[in-house]
């Protein structure tokens, strides 16, 4: 394959459908044009990769893929957390391997301080050789949480035409709503140690379920919108 | 209550001044061209088509395909043109730069 078609490759995978010919035919002509001139071909076939590259950069490196890619390893390494969180926390039998100021914050509804746990960190991956207890990911309140709201949200979105700020606003408030909940228990009642695993199951599966969904359909909507926040 | 607006960027500006100056044979190539020739602003053509894609979803500007030619490697041209709601955006710009600039030289920008 020439230079030529490699680089019309790489821009057909980088840029819009809309306008992907209309670039590659543009890089043909002047192409053509420097090929012919006193610089000849091998200069423009440098000039070739590198419009090609600044072409491929600017499509890369757009207000929109960046934001996908944003909120793509956020949703991923959220979910990492949570899993291996929760993994761990089922295979735990010895308690005290965390401060009992760690458990005074827990108690407190500050749950997220497990994953700045170093501990947590440190023993996941023997965690991980354990067989895997399946029922455990299966949460009622939070599936029934899940399905509830992403039926609703998906209902609003459709009725209400939202626009991909008033979606983000609201996806972002249904994630947090069963962590919300959780926290108000926690501060507004007095909640014993025993009685704290449903809580926080609650607050963190039914956020596990929902924030890869939730994530894609905003992509999605983001790679749609081609006017998105201009 | 928030300005809904949408004015007109700096780029989009030097784009369809350009449009106007080509003419008939407004194209990614030739608009690319005149940018460089006369601001001296080298830009890609990833950079043109996106802008000419958000005019012509503004109304700016509209476009239509030439017939197929061989050099282009069997592709049409995609040659634009500013529409009459473009040419009063861009008058109003303009007045609005003018207002701007008004009482200040380039003395007073140092």
């Amino acid at each position: 394959m020439s230079i030529l078609t490699w680089c019309k490759w790489f821009i057909r995978l980088c840029s819009p459908n809309s306008f992907s010919d209309d670039i590659c035919g543009d890089l043909e002509e002047e192409h053509t044009t420097i090929s012919q001139s006193i610089k000849g071909k091998s200069n423009a076939d440098l000039w070739m990769i590198q419009q090609t590259l600044k072409i491929c950069i600017h499509f890369i490196l757009s207000k929109n893929n960046l934001l996908s890619l944003l909120v793509s390893v956020a949703a991923i390494s959220i979910s990492f957390t949570m899993i291996v969180s929760v993994s761990w926390l089922s295979d735990l039998e010895d308690a005290s391997v965390l401060s009992d100021a760690f458990w005074q914050q827990w108690l407190n509804g500050s749950t997220y301080q497990i994953f700045l746990e170093p501990v947590l960190w440190q023993s996941a991956p023997q965690a991980w050789s354990q067989p895997v207890d399946w029922n455990m990911w299966f949460y009622q309140p939070s599936v029934i949480y899940a399905l509830i709201s992403f039926y609703t949200l998906y209902k609003i979105t459709a009725k209400l035409h939202l626009s991909i700020t008033e979606y983000s606003l609201v996806s972002m408030l249904t994630l947090l709503i069963p962590y919300l909940i959780g926290n108000a228990l926690f501060f507004f009642m007095d909640i014993k140690m025993t009685e704290a695993g449903p809580i926080v199951a609650f607050m963190w599966i039914s956020t596990l379920y929902l924030i890869l969904p939730i994530s894609y359909q905003f992509i999605n909507r983001l790679r749609m919108s081609e006017r998105c926040f201009t | 209550m928030a300005n809904k607006r949408s004015y007109l960027g700096e780029f989009e500006h030097c784009v369809l001044l350009s449009i106007l100056q080509l003419k008939e044979s407004a194209y990614g190539v030739t608009i690319r061209a005149q940018l460089k020739k006369a601001i001296d602003r080298d830009v890609s053509l990833g950079a043109i088509y996106s802008t000419i894609e958000r005019l012509e979803n503004k109304g700016l500007i509209q476009s239509k395909k030439s017939e197929a030619l061989p050099e282009r490697g069997g592709k049409p041209k995609r040659l634009v043109k500013v529409t009459s709601l473009g040419q009063k955006e861009l008058i109003e710009t303009k007045k609005r730069m003018d207002t701007m600039w008004k009482n200040v030289t380039c003395d007073d920008v140092y």
